[in-house]
């Protein structure tokens, strides 16, 4: 099968907790959460708002803010980057092995400087092209590549369209030649069509490129487009795992099911969202028993699926 | 492009001459009654008529704009008339004063935006440390510090170090000196005598410490706040994300975005920094446009101080125009 030949491990995380420092507390976003990626392959990392998705992905991309704290492990391409409750490695995978494709294009790129010089510092820094001809040679590579012209390079950020801002990103996202990337909520803040063109843009050049690649969405059909396995995640807790076919075709916890049956999804209080001890869901979910006051563990369903419901045993 | 620095040009020149406007009715208009003194203040049963004639000498009896309009023209003509105090062409008295202000303020200037910069940068990749708020504490104490108290312990350590504060020059020199440009550090470098630059030296470093005071820290202080604020930006978050080095993105993200504002910054404590340097320059005994326009003011020497407001208030059209079109260059999303 495909597996066999992707046996390679892109990215490991294991029993990883990610939360912010308050001023005498700590919020943890992401909790005891397990996953691994293989090269070349390409995951969705599914989840409303404050599921804790983009902490996750920040901290594959290498790049947690000083406040944060840690438990557990991830090793990204063979680099330990969280270790022991600490941040070890994150400055030797960032740029090097991992890129970010940012949510906000238009406020991403150095308003200062034309687009050419954005290139020229990212080829010159990580890749170490001093050569001025090879640069714009190397510049024009990556700008067609998103189907961009040779004009943008002369031109500020503020006078690219939100649609080219998110082409120019990707293009930079690709000029150090990484071998994972993570793009957080890419197509956020596009409209319609061009959110069409450019998950379909990341996609072609993360398997041209032979890229493992890491999306995280709160829209579920995106994952569907692109991706092949997808974990779903809720209040910073992973609830299902499985080849994205499959947790479409047959969703095993509710709140995917949720997803999945409105694409609108109602937005519910805060304080219905307030963490409890039982399972995470037990405020929203349609179908609690007693039993749900017990946090589920992650049950496995042969080797590609996996869910924490109870209603599963 | 061009279009923008044409547009701020011609907002600069409309501003000068409603600035003389207003200049005329301020002065010539409001106090006392001019003609009363130019005819000598007279008395008796032709009084009146000795007054109309010196309203008529003086235009006073024509309708206020033209009045206006006859100044401004006379003005940009370069008739400003002769000194009541200083006893001397109008033009001579303000000009060499003027030279030896914007001596001491460009002097103050080159040092105090640098170090402002890299005292702010300092700090912000130390905030929230203690060297953080020993220098937060620094800067606020020396921003509200009175400037004359200062100068005054600056005039007595420098007695004390036998150094001589005091004057623009020693007189000797002042006699030796071939004036080329007015600005003595200049002269005497082009002549080229090394004695008289380093006295000149020495006697502008104290009070150019009192000047560079405002902007140094009102500069560091900005710089901390806004640099700070810059580590979270989208696009500096981005270039880290690129793996971009931390050298790179301090100074071509995180603090070539503070600049433009540093700009502003300077330009707006430069022309406040005319009224300091007056205060600066009576402790120092040193020449300059606030100690002629103290002296001025003093003996009521009207020509005078038209002159001085006119030329300080062109420096403040001057620099904020310059500042503007620095700005736009700078930042890219500049319009007007």
């Amino acid at each position: 099968m495909v597996l066999a030949e992707k046996s390679e491990v892109s990215v490991e995380v294991e029993d990883l907790s990610l939360g912010y420092e308050d001023l005498d507390s700590v919020s943890w976003v992401v909790r005891n959460v397990s996953l691994k990626l293989m090269k070349g392959s390409s995951l969705c990392v599914v989840g409303e708002s404050g599921s804790g998705k983009s902490t996750l992905g920040n901290a594959i991309a290498g790049i947690l803010p000083p406040y944060v704290r840690v438990s557990g492990r991830l090793v990204v391409e063979g680099v330990e980057v969280i270790r022991d409750s600490r941040v070890v490695g994150a400055d030797r995978i960032r740029g090097r092995v991992v890129t970010k494709i940012p949510q906000n294009p238009a406020t991403s790129l150095n308003p200062y400087v034309r687009i050419d010089r954005a290139f020229q510092d990212v080829l010159r820094e990580v890749r170490g092209i001093r050569d001025r001809i090879a640069l714009k040679e190397e510049t024009l590579k990556l700008i067609s590549a998103v189907g961009l012209s040779e004009d943008v390079l002369s031109m500020y950020p503020h006078e690219l369209s939100g649609g080219m801002c998110q082409r120019v990103t990707i293009a930079l996202a690709l000029a150090p030649k990484p071998s994972i990337v993570v793009a957080d909520e890419p197509t956020s803040n596009l409209d319609a069509y061009l959110r069409g063109y450019i998950v379909h843009l990341i996609k072609d050049l993360s398997r041209k490129l032979k890229m493992s690649l890491i999306v995280i969405t709160h829209d579920i059909s995106i994952a569907e487009v692109i991706c092949e396995d997808m974990v779903v995640m809720y209040l910073g807790e992973l609830v299902e795992r499985g080849r994205v076919r499959d947790v479409l075709r047959e969703p095993l916890h509710p709140y995917t099911t949720e997803l999945i049956a409105s694409a609108g999804l109602q937005r519910v209080g805060q304080k219905w969202r307030k963490y409890v001890s039982g399972c995470v869901y037990y405020t929203r979910c349609p179908y609690t028993s007693d039993k749900c006051l017990e946090r589920p563990p992650l049950f496995k369903l042969g080797s590609e699926r996996e869910v924490r419901c109870w209603k599963r045993l | 492009m061009a279009s923008y620095y044409v547009r701020r040009t011609l907002l600069g020149v409309s501003l000068i001459l409603g600035l003389l406007a207003i200049i005329y009715v301020l002065v010539y208009v409001a106090p006392g009654n001019p003609a009363y003194v130019w005819a000598g203040k007279p008395r008796g049963p032709r009084a009146v008529e000795a007054i109309k004639q010196a309203e008529r000498e003086l235009g006073l009896d024509q309708p206020l704009y033209i009045q206006i309009a006859q100044f401004i023209t006379r003005f940009l003509a370069g008739e400003w008339g002769v000194s009541i105090a200083f006893k001397q062409p109008i033009q001579v008295v303000v000009f060499r004063s003027f030279k030896a202000t914007v001596e001491l303020l460009t002097f103050s200037y080159v040092f105090a935006i640098p170090l402002g910069l890299a005292l702010g940068t300092f700090m912000a990749l130390r905030r929230g440390g203690r060297v953080d708020l020993l220098l937060k504490i620094a800067s606020s104490t020396f921003i509200s510090i009175p400037r004359f108290w200062l100068a005054l312990i600056l005039v007595l350590v420098f007695y004390l170090t036998g150094l001589q504060p005091l004057g623009r020059l020693d007189p000797r020199y002042s006699v030796e000196i071939k004036e080329i440009t007015g600005f003595y550090l200049l002269d005497s470098l082009f002549t080229p005598r090394l004695d008289i630059f380093l006295d000149a030296l020495v006697r502008l470093i104290p009070p150019a410490l009192v000047v560079a005071v405002y902007p140094l820290f009102s500069i560091a202080r900005y710089v901390r706040y806004s640099l700070s604020e810059r580590f979270y930006e989208d696009y500096v978050i981005e270039a880290i994300s690129l793996g971009i080095s931390r050298r790179v993105i301090l100074a071509r993200y995180a603090l070539r975005g503070t600049i433009p504002a540093v700009v502003q910054i300077a330009g707006m404590s430069f022309v406040y920094s005319f009224v300091e340097a007056a205060v600066v320059e009576i402790i120092f005994m040193r020449e300059g446009v606030g100690r002629v326009l103290v002296e001025g003011l003093l003996r009521s020497d009207y020509p005078l101080i038209v002159a001085v407001f006119f030329v300080a208030s062109l420096t403040l059209v001057i620099v904020n125009t310059a500042t503007d079109l620095i700005q736009k260059k700078l930042d890219p999303r500049v319009r007007i």
